[in-house]
């Protein structure tokens, strides 16, 4: 074996295995989050798990490229992008995906409850909600459990809908702490 | 009105934004990094919440909508009450078995307002006027279930 430039077998396997390792910290780390942002954009559990792949197969492909600090946000990027490249491989339009969204009669009840928040989550979510102060955790439960939009809710209290948004965006901020990464 | 970015993300990933504010948002998606987290929170946290169970999360009813269903009944007892006076008047020496099948009429259509299962309130005098009014009971329990099946719909009497 010359010495030099040319890597020994060993190394290599070496190097295959760091990056490995590296892809495996990265994937616990971030794929939920990666998946809330990616469903959020794409509103599909399969496309969700397509950009993943890709997302993560570039990742593979890159790891001598991107800064150890600098791996969450290059990741959230190229995900995004590679969403939104795959919205307009699929010819659906921004507005005829906002169309498409709004005339689903389904479409919020699709949230991938089940596949991405897991059963710590949940219940953890759930403890934070029910330390809510009551007006907030109204503005939640309508919003969430019984379908109606911040403008129907503010009509139905008798608020302005700057008040439910507030209240909202307060119930947020104090369930967003039950996230792992929070 | 200045609304903040997780407000926002919120709202993107609830489909409540219109086509320019979705424009605007997916735009600053590319490339704010506190713009993707607050979406993917805003997914995950909302994914939980909406696994409770919805018994324990029901939410207090409005005031606007027990207010609606308490005028409903009062409405509907202050007919049957009303009926009630009606047929009183026309019979002065009260109500007293007659033989012309009077009274027994009387007694029919007092059951077929179901007033054994509709107990006389004392009527509120912000009512006065509606039992006058000459809404059919089937509509009135028409409107009581839709009230009770359409929670949060907007509009009052």
């Amino acid at each position: 074996m010359k010495a030099g430039s040319v890597r020994s077998n060993g190394e290599v396997e070496q190097q295959a295995g760091r990056q490995q390792e590296l892809l495996v910290a990265l994937f616990h780390e971030h794929s939920d989050r990666l998946r809330g942002m990616l469903w959020g954009v794409l509103r599909s559990q399969d496309s969700v798990d397509d950009v993943l792949q890709t997302t993560f197969t570039k990742a593979l492909e890159s790891t001598h490229d991107v800064r150890t600090g600098s791996w969450k946000a290059w990741l959230f990027q190229v995900a995004y992008n590679e969403a939104m490249l795959l919205r307009r491989k699929e010819g659906v339009q921004q507005r005829a995906f906002q169309k498409v969204i709004a005339e689903q009669p389904q479409a919020h009840e699709t949230w991938p409850g089940d596949s991405l928040a897991t059963q710590e989550l949940v219940e953890r979510v759930g403890k934070s909600l029910a330390e809510l102060p009551p007006e907030q955790q109204e503005v939640v439960r309508r919003r969430m459990h019984h379908e109606q939009t911040f403008a129907e809710i503010a009509a139905d209290l008798g608020l302005p809908l700057g008040t439910v948004l507030t209240r909202m965006r307060l119930a947020m901020e104090k369930l967003r702490k039950a996230l792992p990464h929070s | 009105m200045i609304v903040d970015v997780n407000t926002l993300a919120l709202q993107y990933a609830l489909g409540e934004l219109n086509a320019t504010e979705v424009e605007a948002f997916e735009t600053r998606l590319e490339t704010d990094q506190a713009a993707r987290e607050a979406l993917a929170d805003a997914v995950l946290v909302m994914g939980a919440v909406r696994r409770q169970p919805q018994a324990a999360t029901r939410p207090a009813e409005s005031p606007v909508s027990i207010s609606r269903r308490s005028r409903l009944v009062a409405f509907a007892s202050c007919t049957a009450a009303g009926l009630a006076v009606v047929a009183l008047l026309k019979t002065p020496e009260g109500p007293v078995l007659r033989s012309n099948g009077e009274v027994p009429a009387i007694v029919g259509t007092w059951s077929e307002l179901g007033a054994e299962e509709t107990p006389l309130t004392d009527v509120d005098s912000e009512f006065a006027d509606d039992a006058d009014s000459d809404i059919p009971d089937w509509m009135v329990a028409a409107v009581l279930d839709a009230d009770e099946s359409a929670p949060g719909s907007e509009g009052t009497l």
